[in-house]
């Protein structure tokens, strides 16, 4: 298929809808407007359903039900309505049903701003609802990258019956690239044996989507099976990307289009004779600890970029253990860093400063 | 290129850098205005190239909270100065909403229509936008919030920096069977110099807008990829 040039939002919605998602629920938010503006013109032409929900807690519910019902069901938000559908993605992990979100972030706290942001990593990784689980968290660098790992986000869902959210920022939902639709290898996907479709006339045992667990056994079942489940997604989906690291002195860690700012930087850094390297974990949950603990063993130094006050830098430093001096450098409040004040706080973390 | 051009288009038709790169080469002239009408969309727009513009002696009137972490969709009552001006460009939103705010200068415009003109731009590499009837559609929507009939078409057929001439004579074609459907003549073709060179033997006479990329920052514009 031939390339198109699309905006990271609209790239994604396409990727959905190639990847069968049949239900999208959404409520307006800048800088995500273009997903569900482009699925209220997609959806019916692919005898898919579109619905504008009364709020983002409506519209993560809806998703919760045609989850739960089997389809592969899809919401999209920005920051601050994230946050409101948190309880349903709660829900949706203890019910252990697939399907994908994603944030588009925006500056914040609060209502905050429409410029782009990562302030939401904690909230992404962290769980962000109530209880004890996990997203699998995916960020892509650039609009081709979103509407590959879109597809992907569908896959792990539904073999591993969990919600997974794609987390970009402002930047990557509205800035146009270059896109080309490949032909997905999907995965062998489980039959959805528990999706509750109507039990007239079936002959299986009833089905029932729940997250209501009063006996504590049953409760602390649910928790064995989520946290084995975890622990095998750490092992089995855990990705990153490593740019020039092999030689590399010291290293910036970076996701998302920060991260091509990061490798903008470490190509500036290597004319001044610093010998730089990028690592940009892909999954941000799972986190590639191993990546970071390795560079740890041979470099001198990791600087932390990020677009907010140092999130992911709490990580890298859980991943290298004391062993070598993390920094941070960030901004905020939509300002997105240069790849020259990277290289500055480069040189001073060289320097010891 | 009349005293007053409106550059209109979907999403992504490249209205901006057309409409930047003709405030440009109006300045040369004499003094110039650029009105960004865009009421919705976030970034990538006019108004992000205000130091640019203030260099040209171009004056830009933006919505107020353009460029702001402030999502008001409200434009400046200074609109009405472009028509002072001795030539002002209109840079419009992308769809029919955004371009509605063009449909209350109507007044304007009629007083001046002689030597107003209303530019269609044609991205043929843009999702949903890649077919004559999808292009005819849009751009009807868009004409009727603007309240004037498109005076031409602009082949601005591009996939950012990987576009190649074969983009162009792609959206040629298509911009000919919009204007055999429509009867709105393709005026001008629009591209980086190398890629309307590459054009040219297969293009005719047709004009050209040579452009250069002023909205799209450095660190974007090289995705690096895994060594």
């Amino acid at each position: 298929m031939a390339k198109v040039l699309m905006k990271g939002n609209e790239a994604i919605a396409e990727a959905a809808i190639k990847a069968g998602c049949t239900h999208y629920f959404g409520y307006p938010i800048t800088p995500q407007n273009q997903i569900p503006e482009y699925m209220s013109k997609r959806m019916p032409q692919v005898g898919g359903t579109f619905i504008q929900a009364e709020s983002e807690v409506s519209a993560i519910n809806m998703v919760y039900g045609a989850a739960g019902a089997g389809a592969r069901a899809m919401t999209s938000s920005s920051s601050p309505g994230i946050s409101l559908k948190q309880e349903g993605l709660s829900y949706i992990a203890c019910a252990q049903l697939p399907c994908v979100v994603v944030n588009m972030i925006r500056s914040g706290p609060g209502l905050g701003g429409i410029l782009p942001s990562q302030g939401d990593y904690f909230q992404a990784t962290k769980g962000g609802g109530h209880g004890d689980y996990h997203l699998v968290v995916l960020a892509p660098s650039g609009v081709q990258e979103a509407a590959d790992l879109v597809a992907e986000a569908f896959d792990i869902a539904d073999e591993y019956r969990i919600p997974v959210m794609i987390l970009g920022d402002g930047m990557i939902g509205q800035m146009m690239e270059p896109v080309e639709f490949k032909k997905h290898e999907g995965r062998e996907l489980p039959e959805k044996t528990w999706a509750a479709n109507g039990w007239k006339n079936k002959n299986h045992a009833r089905r029932v989507v729940n997250s209501l667990y009063i006996e504590a056994e049953a409760m602390e079942e649910v928790n064995r099976q989520l946290q084995e489940k975890y622990a095998e997604i750490t092992k089995k989906e855990t990705r990153v990307q490593e740019f020039m690291t092999e030689d590399a002195d010291y290293i910036i860690a970076a996701f998302g289009t920060t991260a091509r700012i990061a490798k903008n930087a470490a190509l500036k850094a290597r004319e001044m004779g610093i010998k730089v390297g990028v690592i940009r974990p892909i999954t941000l949950w799972p986190f590639p600890a191993e990546a970071f603990a390795q560079a740890a063993e041979h470099v001198k130094g990791i600087l932390c970029v990020e677009m907010n006050t140092g999130q992911m830098v709490e990580d890298v430093k859980l991943s290298v253990n004391g062993k070598v001096p993390v920094e941070f450098y960030g901004t905020t409040g939509g300002f997105v860093p240069t790849p020259a004040a990277v290289v500055d706080a480069l040189e001073k973390l060289k320097e010891g400063k | 290129m009349k005293r007053f051009n409106i550059f209109a288009g979907n999403y992504g038709s490249g209205k901006t850098e057309i409409s930047l790169n003709t405030a440009l080469a109006l300045a040369e002239r004499g003094n110039t205005t650029l009105v960004d009408m865009d009421v919705v969309n976030p970034y990538f727009r006019s108004a992000e190239s205000e130091t640019l513009l203030a260099d040209h002696g171009i004056r830009l009137i933006a919505p107020p909270y353009a460029n702001t972490n402030v999502d008001v969709p409200v434009l400046s009552a200074e609109v009405m100065a472009a028509f002072e001006s001795e030539t002002a460009v209109f840079d419009a939103g992308g769809d029919p909403v955004g371009a509605a705010a063009l449909g209350g200068l109507l007044a304007q415009f009629n007083t001046h229509r002689n030597e107003t003109m209303l530019y269609y731009v044609v991205n043929a590499r843009r999702p949903l936008q890649q077919t004559a009837p999808e292009i005819i559609e849009m751009m009807e929507q868009i004409s009727g919030r603007i309240r004037l009939q498109v005076d031409g078409l602009i082949n601005n057929t591009n996939l950012g920096r990987e576009t190649t001439t074969a983009d162009l004579a792609y959206g040629q074609e298509i911009c000919e069977e919009v204007s055999r459907q429509t009867g709105v003549p393709v005026l001008y073709i629009a591209g980086k110099p190398e890629i309307l060179a590459g054009f040219r033997p297969q293009g005719g006479n047709i004009p050209e807008i040579p452009l250069t990329i002023y909205t799209f920052p450095d660190w974007l514009v090289d995705d690096i990829h895994e060594k």
